[in-house]
């Protein structure tokens, strides 16, 4: 069994728990349980091989996801995933305004009672997994694995900049997805693809 | 709409995120508890993100992955490949 208070490099146990954080990500980012597993796989062979890079004391689950933020990457360059067209936003676009634009009570109303509570099941997972890879990855690391925006600038390798207007863009989009799910009229001045 | 309120919805995502220095941190705290309208916004906003994070915790690795691991960390590394 792993060692406790070794305190180094190679004490790779530290990195087994998370393993569910991985594998959920994977998860939005493939799509499919088969390529997340392999995914996870991959990365946690990379973290093994060059486990000795790992600064001890510095964040070893950032360093999971910069593994696997990589490898994802490369894969999609050989081969693509097809991406759902999704209208970049011109206006701004929330669930929330859309609903007092309506009239509704929407300071009586959670995301959750308008979402979720109307027999739903993954609708969630499906509208994150629908946007543009690039948005998807910031929502993902930022909203689900709580990393901050720096992090999240250092794990994908781009400026903080950046990071904030895909999150916001994307955050954007993942309420349009949501709001057609929902089952309200769509938005009118969205025009979405295939359902 | 007034310029509090358009500084405070800028500043938002950062505040709901806790990006925010404490000053920042402050001044919009102090706009929220005095303005219902963005407070609302604010709150419907935090209740998406907690959304999304509650619904896409639920997966967990499977099982036989989750041994693959502990064998990688236990120093008995068996490469799929
Ligand atoms: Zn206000």
């Amino acid at each position: 069994m792993g060692q406790q208070g070794i305190g180094m490099s190679s004490d790779f146990s530290l990195f087994e728990r998370h393993v569910d954080a991985l594998y959920r990500s994977a998860l939005r980012l493939t799509r499919k349980p088969e390529d997340a597993e392999d995914l996870v796989q991959e990365t946690y062979l990379r973290a093994y091989r060059y486990r000795n890079r790992f600064q001890p004391g510095t964040n070893e689950k950032a360093w999971l996801f910069t593994i696997m933020t990589n490898v994802f990457r490369n894969r999609l360059r050989q081969h693509p995933l097809p991406e759902s067209p999704i209208d970049q936003p011109g206006a701004d676009f929330s669930i929330y305004d859309q609903l007092r634009r309506e009239g509704m009570p929407v300071h009586l109303m959670s995301p959750e009672e308008i979402i979720v509570d109307r027999g739903f099941g993954d609708e969630v997972k499906h509208a994150l997994e629908e946007l543009p890879v690039n948005m998807r990855m910031v929502v993902v690391l930022v909203d689900v694995e709580d990393f901050s925006y720096k992090e999240v600038a250092s794990i994908l390798g781009i400026k903080i900049g950046t990071v904030m207007s895909r999150l916001h863009r994307g955050r954007q989009a993942l309420q349009k997805k949501l709001w057609e799910y929902s089952g309200r009229p769509k938005p009118s001045a969205i025009a979405v693809g295939a359902h | 709409m007034g310029d509090h309120c358009q500084q405070t919805m800028q500043k938002l995502s950062g505040y709901m995120d806790r990006e925010l220095n404490d000053a920042e941190v402050r001044k919009v705290k102090a706009h929220l508890d005095d303005c219902p309208p963005c407070e609302q916004v604010f709150e419907f906003q935090a209740g998406m993100k907690r959304l999304v994070r509650r619904e896409c915790c639920t997966d967990e690795a499977p099982p036989r992955l989750r041994d693959w691991v502990r064998k990688l960390a236990t120093g008995h590394p068996k490469p799929a490949e």
